[in-house]
């Protein structure tokens, strides 16, 4: 490929730095696209934060542009989206690989703000759609059944495939390490829902269930957090409302949710649920209270409090309240918003009273779940905050008079204590993985050969819906090798997609341990478009 | 000036020191934006509130609007009185995340230290008086190898060989143990295998060198012709000689006795001690508790300064204080 002046095409490519499978697959690309296309791709290297302040994002300008045939104006324009396609970041660049993106497969329709026309909150790539994104979604918001949904979402997602926004490649699987003789974790995207009725050995409660983490915790305290990890060390001792089984169907823990329009929500509150004493039992007076008063107020900036913008909480019964929303949402609960902890109104009291964040932030029954009563599958007796949490089994679970779930439910959890450690160093963690200190631990792919092999070992490839693509510059500062810009044409942006084999990258650099991206879905999820 | 002069002065100055430093520090965090301020005017931008007034509504709650003198008076007073504030990556108190590592470091720094005084000196006579020979040699070898090898690949492999192989010590570190037990015995025996080879060397070196000196003296010659035994000529005419310039360093050693802590030993076992807490504080640019580890630090090398200088005048009488 050649420019008008006769002299091969050269553009640059950027991959994290320090980071071996990132590189990698640069370098795969570059050699895909010189022999297939004849593109001269030069491989470079760059910091995550670097490339996301100097390239990725652009100060907020603004204005108006033609897009799809009409003119568009950016109204609030963000980092992520400055304006419309001559508005960029201070350096100039042609291709990424440094950052990928979830693509939502319980609630596709969070991706609204990747693809919700030009303007989006999200679309640092200048991405114009040319079909009617906004008309799709707005159908797949207004949509009253699961069928109408599917049909809007596999549409969008069919064009998405079409246009290449960004040039999809993979979705790279989580591995996972546990002990053979845990019997309990499976292959799924909702691995782990069910660890009250996880085992090691026979089914009786015996041993210790034990992990590694390489990240300490902030805050334990469920009205703050916002950590993935110490928000499993939270759910060791505190359910939340509700999970998703491995059909990532809803399955109610502490409530039950129902609508039928999508925009009445009513939640059923479970009867034998208590808080540790004085404070009694858990009722549908102490979800209301918390979201009216915490998540909705002005002055606790708790971690949902976007969650509740705009929703209206009335109680309606002892055990039962409803929210409606500003405009109806048939996968609501998929979005996580309505996912709440359970907090004693009575603990929280005195803090409403004085607005006092910083006591709320560090009172010491929510930060150590000292009121967390009946309500986790374990009571949480240490956290030192260098080393991890501690554990020891809840006699009093009250998942073991539910209905609904496994059968082992009735028994959970199966275990007599667990255990979370902070461990900081890989090879720590994989060394306990390995003698059996640990009973799980996150394997990196360049050792799944090693521990697959290891009899100390079973590796499951948890799939992930955190997809790897190729984001290509359709802004004015791409395309350097000029004149114009040739990622704005669907036809190039599908020419490179063909270029670069998936299945060659995920054999020769991912060691076979991801599946080939075409669309903005993973296979797995309900609104994959099909193979057609 | 007398002795008790002496020591008043250097007190005084001490503490002195000590105030400059906190109130560099205060004016430092003055002039920086406050994260808390930043983290509310953020919230409230996102929520689509107003952002100044958010930002005002901090300021207030955490006095930040009072004057710059009030604020330091208040500062002062709270540094002095140990009440160093809230750790936000940590949600507990500054003073309690400090002590809660420094119980972990001691446990092995107080080890490391004692051996690392004794054992240096000593392998150092020991290659001073076998010089040339095969012991030396291999005396010589173990030092500059521990000295050499970077001591968090050192510890990843020791932990493969004796963890993971041989399965002999825990690979989680277990902060349940009691101090004096024979599980935290096993669990600390090589982090401080792998610190005392690391700081052994340089000590060892020194003192061989040093002592080589006294070997041929006079007064060894005279104590090898009175029939004195070897070990009594070493022990007590060749070692304390030779332990006089090494004093210096040993001395320096002493006082790095509860807070000589090494990060990638931490994070290679797993120990929650002072190293780690001070980088990850840096990490999650927690400011209370970077100062708090910060002045921590400062205080402490402040009294060993003052100690060490008080110590030296007393011991050494060449050393005069009259000039000072």
């Amino acid at each position: 490929m050649v420019n008008p002046d006769g002299d091969q095409v050269e553009i640059d490519i950027y991959h994290s730095a320090g980071q071996e499978t990132s590189q990698l697959t640069a370098d795969f690309i570059a050699q895909e696209l010189g022999q297939n296309l004849g593109i001269n791709v030069v491989v470079e290297a760059i910091d995550g934060t670097r490339f996301n302040n100097e390239y990725w994002t652009a100060d907020p300008q603004g204005g108006t542009d033609t897009v799809n045939g009409e003119e568009v104006e950016w109204e609030s324009p963000a980092p992520t989206n400055p304006g419309p396609r001559s508005a960029t970041s201070n350096e100039p660049w042609d291709m990424s690989i440094v950052f990928g993106l979830n693509t939502y497969p319980l609630n596709p329709l969070t991706n609204e703000v990747f693809f919700d026309g030009a303007t989006p909150f999200y679309n640092p790539v200048g991405y114009y759609p040319q079909f009617d994104v906004q008309g799709l979604f707005e159908e797949a918001r207004q949509a009253s059944s699961r069928d109408e949904l599917r049909e809007s979402f596999v549409e969008i997602f069919e064009n998405l495939a079409r246009e290449q926004p960004y040039v999809t490649l993979l979705f790279s699987d989580d591995l996972v390490g546990y002990n053979p003789d845990l019997e309990g974790p499976t292959e799924n995207f909702s691995n782990g829902w069910d660890l009250p009725a996880w085992y090691e050995g026979d089914e009786s409660v015996s041993g210790s269930y034990d992990t590694v983490t390489s990240a300490r915790f902030t805050t334990l305290n469920p009205l703050y957090n916002t950590e993935n990890g110490a928000g499993t060390a939270i759910e060791r001792a505190l359910d939340p409302g509700y999970t998703f089984d491995e059909n990532q169907e809803y399955f109610p823990l502490l409530y039950d949710m129902s609508t039928e329009d999508g925009e009445v929500w009513t939640f059923d509150v479970r009867e034998n649920l208590q808080f540790s004493e004085p404070y009694g039992q858990v009722t549908a007076e102490d979800f209301v209270y918390l979201v009216q008063e915490l998540h909705q107020s002005e002055w606790a900036n708790t971690a949902a409090s976007t969650s509740w913008d705009g929703v209206e909480v009335e109680q309606t019964g002892e055990f039962q309240f409803e929210a409606t929303l500003e405009s109806p949402n048939l996968l609501w609960p998929q979005t996580y918003d309505p996912l709440l902890y359970p907090i004693p109104r009575d603990l929280v009291e005195p803090y409403v009273e004085e607005e006092d964040v910083e006591g709320l932030e560090q009172d010491e029954e929510l930060l150590e779940l000292q009121f967390a009563g009946n309500l986790g599958a374990f009571e949480l007796t240490e956290w030192n905050r260098g080393s991890g949490t501690e554990y020891t089994r809840n006699d009093e679970y009250y998942l073991r008079d539910i209905d609904e779930g496994p059968d082992l439910f009735s028994e959970g959890p199966l275990f007599e204590e667990a255990s979370i450690s902070v461990v900081q160093e890989q090879a720590s963690r994989l060394g306990a993985l390995e003698t059996g200190e640990a009973d799980s631990a996150a394997i990196p792919p360049e050792q799944y050969e090693s521990y697959d092999e290891d009899e100390n070992v079973d590796v499951l490839q948890v799939p992930t819906p955190y997809n790897t693509i190729i984001s290509v510059n359709q802004r004015a500062n791409g395309w350097n090798a000029g004149p114009g810009n040739l990622f704005q044409l669907v036809p190039f942006r599908q020419a490179l997609a063909a270029a670069i084999s998936k299945q060659d990258l995920i054999d020769g650099v991912y060691r076979g341990l991801a599946e080939p991206h075409f669309t903005w879905q993973p296979r797995w999820s309900e609104f994959y478009p099909g193979d057609e | 000036m007398g002795f008790g002069r002496y020591v008043t002065a250097r007190v005084l100055w001490a503490a002195v020191v000590s105030l400059i430093i906190v109130t560099v520090t205060f004016l430092l965090l003055a002039a920086a934006p406050n994260p808390a301020v930043q983290r509310a005017a953020t919230q409230a931008a996102l929520q689509g509130g107003d952002p100044a007034a958010a930002a005002e509504r901090v300021r207030e709650l955490r006095g930040l609007n009072q004057p710059l003198h009030v604020r330091y008076l208040d500062y002062i007073q709270s540094v002095y009185t140990l009440d160093w504030g809230w750790s936000q990556s940590r949600s507990q108190p500054v003073m309690e995340a400090v002590t809660q590592a420094l119980y972990y470091t001691v446990q092995y720094s107080v080890p490391w230290t004692i051996l690392t005084i004794i054992l240096g000196p000593l392998v150092g006579v020991y290659s001073a008086a076998n010089m040339y020979s095969w012991k030396d040699h291999a005396a010589t070898a173990f030092a500059f190898f521990g000295y050499a090898i970077p001591n968090f690949f050192f510890g990843i492999i020791l932990l493969l060989v004796f963890g993971v192989w041989l399965e002999v010590i825990p690979i989680v570190y277990d902060t349940g143990v009691p101090v004096f037990s024979v599980e935290n015995a096993i669990q600390l025996a090589v982090p401080v295998f792998v610190l005392v080879t690391g700081s052994i060397g340089a000590v060892m070196r020194v003192s061989r060198n040093e002592s080589a000196e006294f070997q041929n003296a006079d007064f060894m010659k005279t104590a090898k012709a009175k029939g004195v035994s070897p070990l009594r000529a070493y022990a007590y005419h060749v070692m304390r000689p030779t332990l006089v310039p090494l004093s210096t360093t040993l001395v320096g050693q002493l006082l790095a006795l509860f807070i000589g802590s090494s990060l990638l030993v931490e994070v290679v076992f797993g120990i929650p001690g002072l190293g780690r807490l001070t980088y990850e504080a840096l990490l999650a640019q927690d400011t209370n508790l970077v100062l708090g580890t910060t002045l921590f630090f400062t205080f402490v090398a402040v009294i060993g300064n003052l100690l060490e200088d008080i110590v030296f005048t007393v011991l050494d009488p060449r050393i005069s204080y009259d000039d000072r």
